[in-house]
């Protein structure tokens, strides 16, 4: 950022509000790429076994493992197969919150989010870390074919997408958590569009208008419906602040909770 | 083996999922000349109804269903191969075409739809993802199905639904086939508001609801 630029943005950012130690931080901090993008994060080791991958497939484990015993070794095999195939990335912004106003949380550089539960959840929050994580879309294609030929098969492969997908997700958490604790702030649980209180169609354009390099970056495109390309990728946003509101889970915001039957929520 | 052992471990291999089972027992339904149909019927259909109902309260899942359906299958291009042989002509159940609607790009849950429908005797003609109403249109036009099924994920897609529901409508065609809904933005309230005939949200409810809206049960 130019010194000038810089110069102009702390007038209007101090004249918000918000602080010279969260203005300096946002500048300075993060790495000289995100001066054009976003910091990428490709180091993952995701924790995947038999039972996630199970999960993935809509299936209890401990049941299938009773009653199916080969359905968990193929669940096994097929994390062997499908690992190579994942190309698990992170992008992600920090951004400062300068406000919030009939449900609208004004960020640092003209940027929001908007929606009754982020007003609900991020109220307390000094900023926010808004990411796109993707596992990319070469099982897909796999997966796609093998429902053709071996449909087992591919959904024991789509259980390996759907649960590396998911420990990707929960690993950028615990990690974006991590940054927060280092500096004495608490974080709250991870928001995604198409939460009970954020609509999927206004929620992803506000994730990706934050995030311009994504697509560039880490190869996520945004549909006009919302979806996002490759399938097997998430958005979210977790709010980090002195006084946050950590209590509560993802899934008490999920309309599908009733009849969800990838995690065991006492029905399965 | 007596018939009803043979047609009672045909049906146990379905349940249990067990593809190399359930084809050699149909091989012997065959080499011992026992009526292909009646082995569909008590054999085939039986375990894929039981099967279906622990899916539907909970106690089976997915997997189970997609495992015991290719049992199912295994099974059933022996005796089909035999009924042919014989020139009967079993009854088949319908013809259903099925997609999911322009905007959405979800898969799985509609082909193993088209996988469990096809394993209670329809025929499916499976258009893929991201099918637009006029595409939807013209398939009904050219397969002349019992059944449109239609699938959206999501929420602003579900819109396209009521879409191809409309066109089948301005051409005049809407009588000629049940429309059945599905997925995760679907619920009944929703499928009611835009006329369709059948709304169900997994895979072996769908079939249910396909036999209901043809009053096949």
């Amino acid at each position: 950022m130019k010194l000038t630029s810089m110069i102009h943005a702390a007038d209007w950012l101090l004249g918000l509000g918000v602080s010279v130690r969260q203005f300096v931080r946002y500048c300075c901090e993060q790495p000289p790429e995100t001066r054009k993008g976003m910091p990428v994060l490709r180091d993952w080791d995701l924790a995947l076994d038999a039972d996630s991958v199970l999960w993935g497939q809509g299936a209890n484990p401990a049941v299938i493992r009773a009653r199916r015993p080969k359905l968990a070794e193929l669940a096994e095999r097929a994390i062997e197969e499908g690992r190579p195939y994942l190309a698990p990335a992170v992008l992600y912004r920090r951004i400062p919150v300068v406000g919030l106003r009939h449900e609208r949380l004004t960020l640092a550089g003209s940027g929001h989010l908007q929606g009754p539960l982020i007003a609900g959840r991020l109220a307390a929050a000094s900023e926010v870390i808004v990411a796109v994580c993707t596992v990319g879309d070469g099982l897909a294609r796999r997966i796609s074919e093998g429902f053709r030929t071996d449909p087992v098969h591919a959904l024991a492969l789509e259980g390996v997408a759907a649960a590396a997908a998911e420990a990707l997700a929960e690993a950028a958490c615990r990690r974006f958590e991590a940054f927060g604790q280092a500096e004495g702030l608490q974080a709250s649980i991870p928001l995604n569009p198409g939460m009970i209180g954020w609509p999927l169609e206004e929620g992803q354009p506000q994730i990706f208008g934050l995030l311009p390099s994504v697509a560039s970056e880490i190869g996520v495109s945004l549909e006009p419906s919302g979806l996002m390309q490759p399938l097997k990728s998430l958005s979210l946003v977790i709010g980090l602040g002195r006084h946050l509101d950590s209590a509560g889970q993802s899934c008490d915001y999920c309309s599908m909770r009733e009849t969800c039957r990838h995690k065991d929520h006492g029905h399965v | 083996m007596s018939e009803s052992e043979l047609l009672n471990g045909l049906r146990s291999a379905v349940i249990e999922g067990n593809i190399d089972a359930a084809e050699r027992l149909a091989k012997q339904v065959v080499a011992e000349g026992v009526d292909p149909l009646r082995a569909f019927d008590e054999g085939l259909r039986q375990g894929i109804a039981e099967v279906g109902d622990g899916f539907a309260c909970g106690d089976y899942f997915l997997p189970d269903l997609v495992l015991s359906a290719e049992a199912m299958k295994a099974a059933s291009i022996v005796l089909e191969q035999e009924i042919a042989r014989t020139g009967v002509v079993r009854e088949r159940a319908g013809k259903v075409v099925i997609g999911t609607v322009e905007g959405d790009l979800h898969d799985i849950g509609k082909t193993i739809v088209g996988t469990l429908l096809a394993a209670h005797g329809f025929e499916v003609v499976d258009l893929g993802v991201n099918i637009s109403a006029k595409a939807f249109l013209a398939a009904v036009r050219e397969h002349e199905p019992q059944i449109l099924g239609m699938s959206s994920l999501l929420t602003i897609t579900a819109k396209e639904l009521k879409k191809v529901i409309d066109a089948l409508q301005e051409a005049g065609i809407r009588d000629t086939v049940k429309v059945m809904i599905g997925g995760g933005a679907v619920t009944k309230e929703f499928a009611d508001s835009i006329g369709a005939d059948g709304f169900a949200h997994d895979a072996e409810l769908a079939v249910r609801v396909a036999k209901r809206v043809l009053e096949m049960d």
